[in-house]
């Protein structure tokens, strides 16, 4: 029979803020989320746990019990990282691990034996490795993965293989997390310990909680997951480089290099059934320095050559500041994704044109210069805002109808003019519209519009249409923060 | 001249931006002659826009908008009587016709219902906009001569707007020529929804709340420019100069427009009389009879009861009030005849006639009550008659007797508008301006004590301190939204019962929308608005209490004993002794944890004391420094002395001490000469809707007068304290008394009545100030024997079962939570038909779901069944196969299900103590085995926790301990920072005092932990105990949650 080790870390979150910050081990710590004042406790550190704080809890009531307690923003970073390192540590001991979850991963420990020694000393060599990168680690060593679990969390240490149900026995079900109706159910039925949910028939169980009952004693007895084991194993690393035996001082041997180098890089993720949606460039410059681009794409791809010519752009753009000794491409993998009809295959050539053009857009007049507009919802002449740039969304609109048989030719941006009013606050005489001076000879409005009274973005002005001495038709605009008059547009 | 004639206020709900009182007082201050109120679908706001304006000296014209299937809303204004008649109607057949909080009518519904109106076609939500929108000239004119013919020509107008906006000036060329080739006149309004301009932001704020959005995305919804305003005749000639035949229109309308709210044509109902009889005679055969009830034919009662009738007859009388007098009678007599408990309570009580007529019950004569307190000529007011009922079914029989005998649009509920106050108005206004949620939920918890404030005052002091950066716009705009939406309309909801009646048509009177409890109808008017038109009003308040004296009668006769309240023995001693002891848990009224402690101070030992007693623990009397004088005198301890001669009259029953606001209003018309008015003026001012102003003017005045008297220095000083300070909470006498009687009778039935008055309790929760588990360990500690719930025995609610010789409480299937009544009653019906055979049995001809018998089972009810709670808890748990999991499918265990299979033995451990501790508690709220805290008596003995009941025995400041669940917490507002936590033991409850010191430092186990063991020091004084705690400590929980009474 196999034997399998769990590693487990109690309160992961906050672990992994320790291992971040060390000093933080002194005292009671909380990991918290949410906006004030809705802040909850993630997770808190053992000290902490002692004076009562606990996961779920709002942080005034954290700070009520524990006033010394030390609050950290929950990192998924943070635990990630940690996690990662968690692994690796385990891996320095068993090439064979399943990665659970975080701050949970099991080890097999097939072959282990001569090696190591025995569970214990296997178990032994686990919780160091965690030790090492700043972990406390438990480590529960049994034939099956269930069992391995439970002995971790309980800290049964090392459960003789055959005799897991015993050993599980005095295991309180509250150590374990459960679905809710299972845990309502032992309230009920004042089921205390695994060995107690053990002792139930397995037919009365799942007539009372279905496959959630059977569940609970398979794992209350130690029984082995039916789920395969899922192997896990360090991430590929999608880099290709290479370093030049002379210094390149031009573009277009420098795009050769790079030609084979990507060539190299989009061949690997073929192979693997995937595609890169970001690049990263490192050029090696003699003398020491670098040269680092980070390029996103606008969609995944794994065409070389379209590939190539976006780092052409940028490098035509941002040409590195001396001559190239070593060149490395590194390609964020992302899965192929399959295009409705073309079930597999690659994305449309057309989109993959247009992300290209797009692409060199971006390169030419950067990022925020590169877009559709939508006019936006508001009161406030000529308001639009920014929209993604999609081509089945271009479609032409019907003209808007209306009475009016005139068509206004906007200028933008609006032009400043001078303005001399009545006696009514009307525009009398308009100067540096199309002629220098202009009086106007007939004249509607005002048309008022404000908005934004909200905010600093406040607005306001009257609209004027009016025609003028030489014969032109104007709207004019008076800013009702600024008194300024501009000439909106001329009347075709 | 110009009339704006399509005023809105903020009763078009969420559109309009001010009050009416803002747009009267803006034409006040432009001079404007006269001004019509136009909202939407009602005529919520006319009373107050009429009072305004009468005040202010313009002409309130009225009318309102009638939102027409397909949405449009079509303007109309009154021209008369009958026009208001016919507008009332017609909003009340829109409102009724369509969903609560909807209208619409038809253009034939307003077919016969239009004369009196004149109608004009609105702006952009007026019928022909769509139409003129569009281009659509035929369609428009087609609309237009419809209205033409509905309401005749010259009563119909196109109606023309100008706010600037370039679309519109489009379609007012279009309504121009419209209007020309109809030959209809044209006629100018501004349809303002605001007084000035400022009011653009709260309109615009209407706007996001209304289409639950923020002011950032509202873009085109919100008003186009800030010119929505209330305009004057001079802007309005200027913005219609080429029109100026639309602006003379309106002024020449209003001058035609001859109705206004003084008009309304209200009749109270007559009430039908023998032949020949008036009103006035009827009523005083009824009273003579009435008297000769209550006090005999001979003696000096009886005489004084003669002298004072007739007294309040002749007011009566001169004031033509007989008829509303026999009305609330013959609404009493019903409740007499249909055994519903019924009983007058406020200034009622104040009235011998209304004694005499059974509407009240406390003797005003005996009791020396003020008449004029309900009653004075002077103030040209209803009198106001409140009712208290039994809750729920007994009080909605009674509502609708009123609707039988008035008809169904003669009567109708009087509304209560539920307004924008500090926590709503500031949720809505951070949600409107796009502030972070947790900044809204931040603000919403910081103003509600903010009270009312200027906005500089909330900007600078308030936001500021609550770590708002003052300096950003939306911030400084959320000070100054806040503060002007206060009190704004927000919607209308139904007063808890207040009653209007009619002669005739109530919807002539005012327009009558649906409540929302099927079978009522509410008026659009509040209580006050009812009362400042003159329309009577009735409360028929539902009291629980009443619905507990109700029952426990039924259930006193039902185990063959009798109670008649009017009967009972005035000075019974074992009340008395109840009350002394400050044992009064359940008792109305005098209950609470400040009502006991001081019930064995003020040791009541007749009638008057315990009216005394409800009177003093309120704010006033407590603020006003009444409570330890008027103890202190009690007790002996302090002479009763007055601040002046004069008052003793007055003040002698209560020694020396004002009590009640009657005496406040006596001293003033005694020390200041105050007539009754100026009294009822100054009760007013220092009223709940005080204001600074008015109480220094009302104070000068008082100072006055007494100076005049010869009152001055210290004795002035003394008497203006105690006027002010509880003027605003002061209790009146009568409607202590009416609560005193009440108080009396739940005394007498826990005293003598025990297992009924227990039920009926405990049926009618929640009620009072104790959860259920307090009240079922007092019935206990009492001697009274409570069963638990027993699917063969127990009933929806409790009920008395005979056990041993005597009454016992069998818990109902109510207190069993989760389980629906209908499953109960289903439960009850199937068990008359034939008894259970078993849980399975029980499960399928009742309906249960598995989680109700999973309930039933752990809390023990199917004990009678056979099996253990655990065992049965293990059988509920067994789901049902379905067709799919025949006994093919599944193995043999599975297979069988139902009652059709022998029950599987349970491998399940059994319950112990603690254990159906916490079963009861998650189950039923209660536990009828031994208290929590005698689980743990042995351990805390052995820490030296003394028992509730043994800190009698105890000496004052001695050092004890008491250990307890806590049932009642509370914080007054009145105790400058002290906590009162009430804890309960298996003995009794010990009452702990903690100082504002060591509340800030233990806050959290005292606010959270339901186990508490306090160390402190005994005080005992006046045979109150109590312990001023020094340190707390919270003992482990138990896996439930005890009840408590948190800071209510």
């Amino acid at each position: 029979m196999t034997a399998v080790a769990c590693v487990w870390v109690e309160a992961f979150a906050a672990a992994a803020a320790e291992r971040a910050e060390p000093a933080l081990r002194e005292h009671p710590m909380a990991v918290v989320t949410g906006a004030p004042p809705a802040t909850r406790v993630v997770e808190a550190n053992a000290a902490a746990r002692e004076q009562g704080v606990r996961a779920g809890m709002p942080e005034a009531e954290a700070i009520a019990r524990c006033p010394d307690v030390i609050r950290r923003p929950a990192s998924p970073a943070c635990v990630d990282a940690a996690h990662r390192a968690l692994l690796d540590a385990c891996y320095g001991v068993s090439p064979r691990l399943e990665d659970v979850a975080a701050g949970l991963v099991h080890v097999d420990l097939a072959g282990l034996g001569r090696l190591i020694g025995d569970g214990a000393a296997v178990a032994d060599r686990l919780q160091r490795a965690a030790r090492t990168i700043g972990l406390p680690a438990r480590v529960g060593v049994a034939g099956t993965r269930a069992a391995a679990r439970i002995a971790a969390r309980a800290g049964l240490g090392v459960v003789a293989a055959g005799g897991e149900a015993q050993a599980l026995a005095p295991v309180p079900v509250t150590a374990l997390e459960w679905p809710e109706e299972i845990v309502a159910a032992f309230a009920r039925w004042g089921v205390a310990t695994l060995g107690e949910l053990a002792a139930l028939a397995r037919a009365g169980l799942a007539a009372r909680l279905g496959a959630a009952g059977l569940a609970a004693h398979d794992l209350a007895r130690g029984v082995e997951d039916a789920t395969p084991w899922r192997s896990w194993a360090p991430p590929p690393f999608w880099e290709e480089a290479q370093e030049l035996d002379w210094e390149i001082h031009e573009l277009a041997p420098l795009m050769t290099v790079l030609g084979r180098v990507v060539e190299r890089l989009t061949a690997r993720l073929c192979a693997a059934h995937l595609m890169t949606d970001a690049l990263e460039l490192r050029l090696a410059l003699a003398g020491g320095a670098h040269h680092a681009r980070s390029l996103a794409l606008a969609c995944p791809m794994d065409a070389s050559r379209a590939l190539l010519t976006l780092l052409e752009h940028d490098l035509e753009a941002r040409p590195p500041a001396g001559p190239v000794t070593a060149v490395a491409v590194q390609a964020s993998a992302t899965p192929r994704r399959a295009v409705a009809g073309t079930l597999g295959r690659l994305a449309p050539p057309a989109e993959r044109d247009l992300a290209t053009v797009l692409a060199r857009l971006v390169t030419l007049v950067g990022a925020e210069a590169v877009g559709a507009v939508a006019l936006a919802d508001s009161h406030r002449p000529d308001a639009f805002v920014g929209a993604r740039l999609e081509t089945d969304a271009m479609r032409v609109t019907a003209a808007v109808a209306g009475d009016s048989v005139l068509a206004l030719r906007r200028l933008r941006p609006p032009r400043r003019v001078s303005v001399a009013v009545d006696n009514e606050r009307r525009p009398a005489v308009v100067g540096g519209a199309l002629a220098r001076e202009a009086r106007v000879v007939g004249c509607a409005g005002p048309w008022r519009v404000s908005g934004e009274w909200w905010d600093a973005r406040a607005w306001g002005r009257d609209e004027w249409d009016v025609a003028l001495s030489d014969g032109a038709v104007c709207r004019l605009a008076r800013d009702l923060r600024s008194d300024t008059w501009y000439l909106d547009g001329v009347y075709d | 001249m110009f009339v704006e004639l399509h005023a809105q206020s903020a009763f078009t709900f969420l559109e309009g931006a001010d009050q009416p009182e803002a747009l009267v007082a803006e034409a006040a201050r432009r001079s404007m002659p006269a001004l019509a109120l136009v909202d939407r679908d009602g005529v919520y706001g006319a009373p107050r826009f009429h009072r305004a304006a009468v005040e202010a000296g313009i002409r309130a014209l009225v009318g309102g908008e009638l939102t027409l299937a397909g949405g449009a809303r079509l303007p109309v204004l009154v021209e008369d009587r009958e026009g208001w008649q016919n507008l009332c109607g017609l909003i009340t057949r829109a409102k009724l016709g369509a969903p609560k909080g909807k209208a619409r009518i038809t253009l034939e519904d307003l077919q016969g219902s239009a004369t009196g109106l004149v109608c004009f076609t609105g702006g952009a939500h007026g019928p022909l906009a769509a139409a003129v929108n569009a281009g659509d000239r035929d369609a428009a004119r087609r609309l237009l001569d419809r209205l033409v013919s509905i309401f005749g020509r010259g009563n119909v107008f196109v109606e023309v707007q100008r706010h600037f906006d370039r679309q519109q000036e489009r379609e007012l060329e279009r309504l121009v020529a419209l209007a020309r080739s109809a030959r209809v006149p044209l006629l100018a309004a501004n349809q303002p929804l605001y007084a000035r301009p400022g009011g653009r932001a709260v309109a615009d704020v209407f706007t996001c709340i209304r289409e639950k959005t923020d002011l950032d995305h509202a873009g085109r919804r919100l008003l186009i420019n800030a010119e929505r305003g209330l305009r004057d005749g001079v802007t309005m000639a200027e913005a219609f100069r080429d029109l100026p035949e639309a602006v003379a229109a309106s002024g020449e309308l209003a001058l035609r427009l001859g109705f206004t709210l003084k008009d309304l044509g209200y009749r109270f109902p007559d009430f039908p009389l023998p032949p020949g009889a008036s009103a006035q005679a009827h009523l005083r055969d009824l009273v003579a009879q009435g008297v000769r009830e209550r006090y005999g034919h001979r003696g000096e009662p009886v005489e004084r009861a003669r002298r004072q009738v007739a007294h309040e007859l002749e007011i009566i009388g001169r004031l033509d009030l007989a008829g509303y007098f026999l009305i609330v009678w013959d609404i009493v007599q019903f409740c007499r005849a249909n055994d519903v408990l019924v009983q007058g309570r406020g200034s009622a009580a104040n009235s011998a006639v209304c004694y005499a007529l059974g509407i009240t019950a406390v003797d005003p004569i005996k009791m020396d009550l003020l008449f004029e307190r309900f009653l004075s000529e002077s103030r040209g007011e209803w009198p106001d008659i409140d009712l208290d009922l039994p809750s729920g079914d007994r009080r909605e029989r009674v509502i609708q007797y009123v609707y039988r005998r008035y008809g169904r649009l003669g009567a109708g509920m009087t509304a209560n508008v539920v307004t924008y106050r500090g926590r709503s108005a500031a949720r809505e206004i951070g949600k409107a301006l796009g502030l972070p949620g947790d900044m809204q939920d931040r603000l919403a918890r910081l103003v509600e004590n903010w009270g009312y404030q200027d906005p500089q005052a909330v900007l600078t002091r308030h936001l500021a301190e609550a770590g708002c950066d003052t300096r950003h716009p939306r911030i400084r705009k959320f000070a100054a939204l806040w503060t002007r939406l206060q009190d704004f309309p927000r919607h209308l909801g139904q007063h808890s019962g207040g009653m209007v009646i009619a002669a005739g048509r109530l919807d002539h009177v005012v327009p009558l929308e649906p409540a929302t409890m099927p079978g009522r109808v509410v008026v659009q008017w509040d209580k006050d608005d009812c009362a400042a038109l003159g329309i009577v009003k009735v409360d028929l308040l539902g009291l629980r209490m009443m619905s507990v004296l109700q029952e426990s009668i039924a259930l006193v006769s039902e185990t063959g004993g009798t109670v008649d309240l009017a009967q009972l023995p005035a000075d019974d001693r074992a009340v008395y002794r109840m009350l002394q002891r400050a044992d009064t848990i359940g008792v109305f009224q005098v209950e609470s944890r400040a009502q006991m402690a001081t019930l064995p101070r003020i040791h009541p030992e007749r009638f008057y004391d315990l009216v005394v007693q409800i009177a003093i623990i309120r704010p006033g009397p407590i603020v006003g420094d009444m409570v330890h004088p008027y103890v202190r005198r009690r007790r002996g301890r302090e002479p009763v002395t007055y601040a002046h001669p004069s008052l003793e009259p007055i003040l002698a029953r209560t020694l020396g001490v004002p009590l009640f606001q009657e005496q406040l209003l006596r001293i003033a018309m005694v020390a200041a000469g105050f007539t009754g008015t100026e009294a009822e003026e100054l009760r007013r001012a220092f009223g709940f809707k005080r204001s600074e102003r008015r109480m220094a003017e009302v104070e000068v005045k008082l100072r006055e007068g007494m100076a005049r008297r010869g009152i001055t220095g210290k004795a002035a000083d003394e008497i203006v304290h105690q006027i002010t300070s509880f003027a605003l909470y002061g209790f009146p006498e009568s409607h202590s008394s009416s609560f005193a009687l009440l108080a009396y009778a739940s005394a007498y039935l826990k005293a003598h009545h025990g297992p009924a008055f227990y039920t009926a309790l405990l049926n009618n929760q929640p009620m009072g100030f104790y959860h259920s588990a307090t009240i079922v360990n007092d019935a206990r500690r009492h001697g009274v024997r409570i069963l638990p719930v027993d699917v063969t025995r127990s009933d929806w609610a409790c009920t008395l079962e005979r056990r041993d010789d005597a009454w016992v409480v069998r818990l109902g299937l109510r207190f069993v939570k989760g389980l629906r009544e209908r499953a109960a009653q289903a439960l009850v019906t199937a068990r008359a038909a034939r008894p259970f055979a078993s849980p399975a049995d029980l499960a399928a001809r009742a309906e249960l779901t598995r989680e109700e018998m999973a309930t039933l089972a752990s809390i023990g009810a199917l004990a009678s069944l056979g099996g253990t709670r655990r065992a049965n808890l293990w059988r509920a748990a067994e789901q049902d196969a379905g067709p799919l999991f025949s006994a093919s499918h599944v193995p043999d265990a599975l297979s069988q299900s139902g009652a059709d299979r022998l029950p599987e033995e349970s491998p399940l451990r059994e319950m112990d103590a603690h254990e159906r501790l916490v079963a009861d508690y998650a189950g039923t709220g209660v536990t009828l085995g031994p208290h929590p805290m005698m689980l743990r008596r042995p351990a805390l003995a052995a820490r030296g926790v003394t028992r509730a009941i043994d800190l009698a025995r105890g000496e004052d400041g001695m050092r004890v301990r008491v250990a307890g669940s806590v049932i009642v917490r509370q914080r007054p507002g009145t105790a400058k920072g002290f906590v009162f936590l009430s804890l309960e033991d298996e003995t009794g409850i010990a009452n702990v005092i903690v100082t504002p010191g060591l509340f800030a430092r233990r806050r959290l186990p005292l606010v959270s932990e339901p186990f508490l063991l306090v160390e402190g020091i005994l005080q005992m004084q006046d045979g109150v105990l109590s312990v001023r705690a020094t340190r707390v400590e919270s003992l482990p929980r138990l896996a439930h949650v005890v009840p408590s009474h948190d800071f209510g």
